[in-house]
């Protein structure tokens, strides 16, 4: 392709000026604090360095978040990431009606996290909830959920799964949509089954849709904390205390920027890493 | 070449900002310089939104007494009320004047520097005016850095219909005669029962209001002469996880899971759980009272409980106000500060929102008119001896938020039955570690 | 597609079963939010029939919600917001989008790095520095403060990226051989071939508007800027939760939506699937 002067630096102006002025300055600056201690009255700002990355290093609530967190990654994210493939994939068979199915996965994506959390610690309550009402009702026992140190971590990651799954699922569909029907007629000439189909054709064509919501779902799982903290605080026994709730604890709570900052961060280096993986494993080659 | 195109790019960048701010949508700002004396002066007063009506009335009154300033209402959830203030003055932002301040974040606001001292606004002699647990609760170094709005008190709701079918005697309304922590347990115990027979209590003797909430559990371990947090509010190691405070939550603990007198609900559930009649006793704040008299139910009033043997203490604090050090318009903020807390602005709030009020002067016309010595009103007389005679303040300290955020997590976790020993072991471990930052600012 | 006939009602059950698991929470909202205020705890133990119908149905929730909160304006706040955020966010992300896949320029790679890593950062770290900017900018309690900073949305970017990098050159090539400039090859070939995805963006932005709720919070402060997870936020106070109001604006919050996005379903067949231009 040729070169092209100024024209690409058109098309990307106003994404850049946007981006630029309210993403990555505040960015920065917010990052600044990371390199210097908390500002009160009487001491002024001071520029301490890597300490407040130090200090975290031998913080024993930062490593025990650290794992939560990678705990939670490590299930939520393929989790979510299949299901809402799977779900893409019936959606995108040609029923009658499939309008209603779609619709009624669609959903969940309107209901706002705070409300789902809401709407689940009600269903999920240890007392009366209408989970264990039924649990009860069947001759089982009833289970503590989001009060229970074992079971809090895994009942968010349900919760989440149940809001975002739908979501990630439709653009999957759109990708889905774009695979032309000739391949299909192409492969079942062949002789090819259902799964081969699925393997020679569906995903090498959702390489690009599936590299989208993996990395979105991915950067957005890494990023959540509100469930955790309208439903669990932290807890029980410090069991969902996620370094994202950390760090907005330390930024709003703690009074301690530098260290909400730096926990950010760990927390960005990480996800890129991740993100940099995923790119390569689901690089296309066509 | 290069560097042209670069030029180029930055030109373009600063037209479309410019542009930008030139957008139909956006409304002119009113003017915010006060340059001249004669010229109204707006003034931003951030509120919690479930105050909207009263504080309304307060603010038209206000308005209607001083036509050169208008009070610009801006309101938050109250959930989110405490990080819409960090963000707006961490960010020096000079576009609120007025701030709703929790007291026990007094001192922590004021040694990050959000608050303007009130002396010399208000006038000296504004610090007797308020009972002195209020003021006390909103001065630092002996300064008032924010101003009482109201206080507040809890009291023993109980469900008539649930004790008359148990056959439990109703508790006295008198304070004298105030129920001991062991009788209420006595009691509940005869009040939880299984009504479905599915072998899970699904009325309950007892509950708290503000469940697994500091403002109100920090007065069963104050029953039992428990100091939460070291003088200096520096150290939690020792106090807050003292022989006392462990054995208060004992208590607390067996609640749930020992006597299972209790559900293990959150706070939001709470009073629905009280006016659905799946709770008995009720220990709450006063403020409650509108929902549960608008619910219809067959209620009595009670004084707060204390342990057999122990100390008798009732939970305080509540709202005051503070002037913002980035605010321009101080002086037009201080009036309104004044009209609100002693001027007529105090009797409008307190008769429309109903809170406990902090100033003597209301506290007496409550003690004096007759209007109070009759059920319900008669809570606010209640109400009103607790907040003179037996409230006990939150520890203070510039670290009330860390405090609290980590104390709270523990009554979650003795609620659900974690070890209360272990559980607040590990919260002044956490606390202490968080509290350190302060050492050299507190002198 | 080659389906067999007998796999037909396998899937009608597959898709009533998880459509039973999604709406079960809401169905108790819905209801909930048609019960008197005092009655909404009563009837959630033990599960019977009455937990999931109402005994009595008031709509006083749905009243109070639009003559007393203001519910009305709220919505229009709300949809004027998410709808000028949508129509200029797309605008602007195909855009850079366009530039990123059709051209190479020096610093490509980075800008696309700056791009994926603004995504990558919490809203909660840059609150206050972004605060402080919009403030200085005047923006303060002004739609503007709401919708500018969100309009460049590096997600979007990507989505549209990923979707423009599977159409094929040939086509972009014939027509610059034919002399189109770059604006029409954007406006006339590339933004028509791409619909669905377009459709899924809108959404995404459409949905992230809607859902914005700590921004919105402190950028505005009268009440004529209210969006509606704010007002949302309001009916769990200091001292109780107006649980039948909180249920009902969260049932409208919900079915808006719904209703107004679900008609866009049909573009997601009119892909260039049909045209079998893909490579």
């Amino acid at each position: 392709m040729k070169k092209e002067t100024i024209a690409p630096y058109l098309f990307l102006l106003p994404a850049i000026v946007g981006l630029g002025m309210f993403k990555l300055y505040p960015v920065l600056s917010g990052l600044r604090q990371s390199f210097y201690a908390p500002a009160f009255l009487q001491a002024s700002e001071t520029f301490i360095g890597l300490k407040n990355y130090i200090s975290l290093f031998t913080d024993p609530v930062f490593w025990s978040s650290l794992k939560i967190s990678l705990l939670f990654n490590l299930f939520v994210n393929p989790i979510q990431i299949f299901l809402a493939f799977m779900l893409a994939l019936l959606l995108n068979s040609k029923l009658k009606h499939i309008g209603i199915f779609r619709g009624i996965h669609f959903v969940p994506v309107a209901v706002s996290i705070p409300t789902a959390c809401i709407l689940w610690n009600i269903m999920l309550s240890p007392e009366q909830g209408v989970v264990n009402s039924v649990l009860v009702g069947l001759g089982l026992e009833p289970q503590p959920f989001l009060t229970g140190s074992k079971q809090a971590l895994a009942s968010i990651i349900g919760i989440a799964t149940w809001k975002g799954v739908g979501y990630w699922a439709i653009f999957l569909l759109a990708g889905l949509q774009e695979v032309p029907e000739s391949l299909y007629e192409a492969s079942s000439m062949d002789g090819a089954s259902r799964f081969e189909q699925f393997k020679q054709v569906t995903f090498p064509m959702m390489k690009r849709s599936l590299t989208f919501v993996a990395v979105s779902v991915t950067v957005s799982n890494f990023l959540l904390f509100s469930p955790m903290y309208i439903l669990t605080q932290g807890g029980p026994e410090h069991s969902t205390n996620v370094l994202m709730l950390e760090s907005y604890n330390s930024a709003f709570l703690y009074s301690d920027t530098g260290r909400a900052s730096a926990i950010v961060i760990i927390l960005l280096l990480m996800t890129l890493c991740i993100v940099a993986l995923q790119f390569k494993f689901l690089k296309a080659k066509h | 070449m290069k560097k042209m195109k670069w030029i180029a790019v930055c030109a373009g960048i600063s037209l479309l900002a410019a542009g930008c701010s030139a957008k139909p949508e956006a409304q002119p700002q009113p003017a915010a310089k006060p340059s001249d004396n004669a010229a109204p002066v707006e003034i931003t007063y951030l509120a919690n939104s479930s105050w909207e009506k009263p504080i309304k009335k307060v603010v038209d009154a206000f308005e209607k007494e001083n036509p050169n300033i208008k009070v610009n209402l801006q309101l938050s959830p109250t959930t989110k009320l405490t990080e819409t203030i960090e963000i707006k003055l961490a960010s020096k932002a000079q576009d609120l004047d007025v701030i709703s301040v929790d007291v026990p974040l007094t001192m922590g606001y004021a040694l990050k520097g959000y608050l303007e001292p009130l002396d010399a606004l208000l006038g000296a002699d504004a610090k007797s005016k308020w009972i002195p647990s209020a003021t006390e609760a909103g001065s630092y170094q002996g300064q008032l850095m924010a101003a009482p709005m109201n206080s507040s008190s809890v009291v023993l709701f109980y469900n008539k219909d649930l004790l008359q079918k148990a056959g439990v005697a109703f508790p006295s309304d008198q304070i004298n005669y105030r129920m001991t922590w062991e009788n209420v347990v006595e009691v509940a115990k005869k009040l939880s029962a299984d009504t479905n027979g599915d072998g899970q209590n699904d009325v309950f003797g007892f509950s708290f209001d503000q469940v697994g909430k500091a403002y109100q559990l920090l007065a069963l371990a104050q029953s039992k002469n428990a100091k939460p947090l070291s003088d200096d509010g520096l150290t939690a190691k020792g106090y807050t996880n003292s022989p006392e405070m462990v054995n208060a939550f004992q208590f607390y603990s067996d609640l749930f899971n020992k006597w299972k007198i209790s559900p293990k609900i959150k706070r939001e559930e709470a009073l629905d759980y009280f006016i659905s009649g799946k709770v008995a006793l009720f220990l709450a704040s006063t403020q409650n009272m509108p929902r549960i008299k608008d619910a219809g139910m067959n209620f009595g009033i009670a004084p707060h409980p204390y342990f057999e043997g122990g100390k008798i203490v009732t939970p305080t604090g509540s709202w005051h106000v503070g002037i913002s050090k980035y605010s321009t318009k101080k002086e037009a903020a201080a009036k309104f500060v004044q009209f609100l807390t002693l001027g007529k602005g105090s009797k409008i709030w307190f008769d429309e929102n109903g809170a406990l009020p902090a100033s003597k002067e209301l506290l007496d016309q409550i003690d004096k008119d007759s209007k109070y010595q009759e059920f319900p009103n008669n809570i606010m007389k209640l109400a009103a001896s607790e907040a003179r005679e037996t409230a006990a303040p939150r520890p203070k300290t510039p670290g009330y938020l860390e405090w609290e955020n980590n104390v709270n997590k523990a009554f979650e976790d003795i609620k659900n039955g974690s070890d209360p020993k272990k559980a607040l072991d590990d919260a002044a471990a956490l606390i202490d570690n968080q509290l350190k930052k302060y050492q050299s600012v507190v002198k | 597609m080659n389906r067999k006939k007998g796999s037909v009602p396998l899937l009608y059950v597959i898709h009533t079963i998880l459509g039973l698991i999604v709406l079960l929470p809401l169905a108790f909202a819905l209801v909930s939010s048609l019960r008197p205020l005092d009655d909404i705890f009563r009837y959630m133990s033990p599960v019977s029939w009455k937990t999931f119908v109402p005994v009595h149905i008031t709509m006083d929730a749905y009243v109070s919600l639009f003559v007393e909160r203001g519910f009305g304006r709220i919505f229009f706040n709300t949809f004027y917001v998410s709808f000028v955020t949508v129509l200029f966010g797309l605008i602007i992300a195909s855009m850079a989008a366009f530039a990123f896949v059709y051209f190479e320029f020096k610093g490509r790679s980075l800008l696309f790095f700056l791009v994926l890593l603004t995504f990558m950062i919490p809203f909660e770290v840059i609150a206050i520095p972004l605060y402080s900017l919009v403030d200085q900018l005047g923006w303060i309690d002004t739609y503007s403060g709401i919708i500018v900073p969100g309009l460049a949305n590096g997600l979007v970017i990507f989505l549209y990226r990923q979707f423009f990098l599977d159409l094929p050159k040939a086509l972009i090539e014939s027509a610059r051989i034919d002399g189109a400039s770059w604006s029409r090859i954007y406006a006339g070939i590339i933004m028509p071939l791409c619909k669905p995805v377009t459709v899924s963006a809108g959404l995404l932005i459409f949905i992230h508007q809607w859902e914005s709720f700590m921004w919105p919070l402190i950028a505005t402060r009268s009440k004529d800027y209210k969006v509606i997870q704010v007002a949302l936020s309001d009916f769990i106070t200091e001292f109780a939760t107006y649980w039948n109001e909180m249920f009902a604006g969260a049932m409208i919050a919900v079915i808006i939506p719904v209703i107004v996005l679900l008609p866009l379903q049909r573009y997601f067949v009119n892909g260039i699937a049909n045209t079998g231009s893909k490579e």
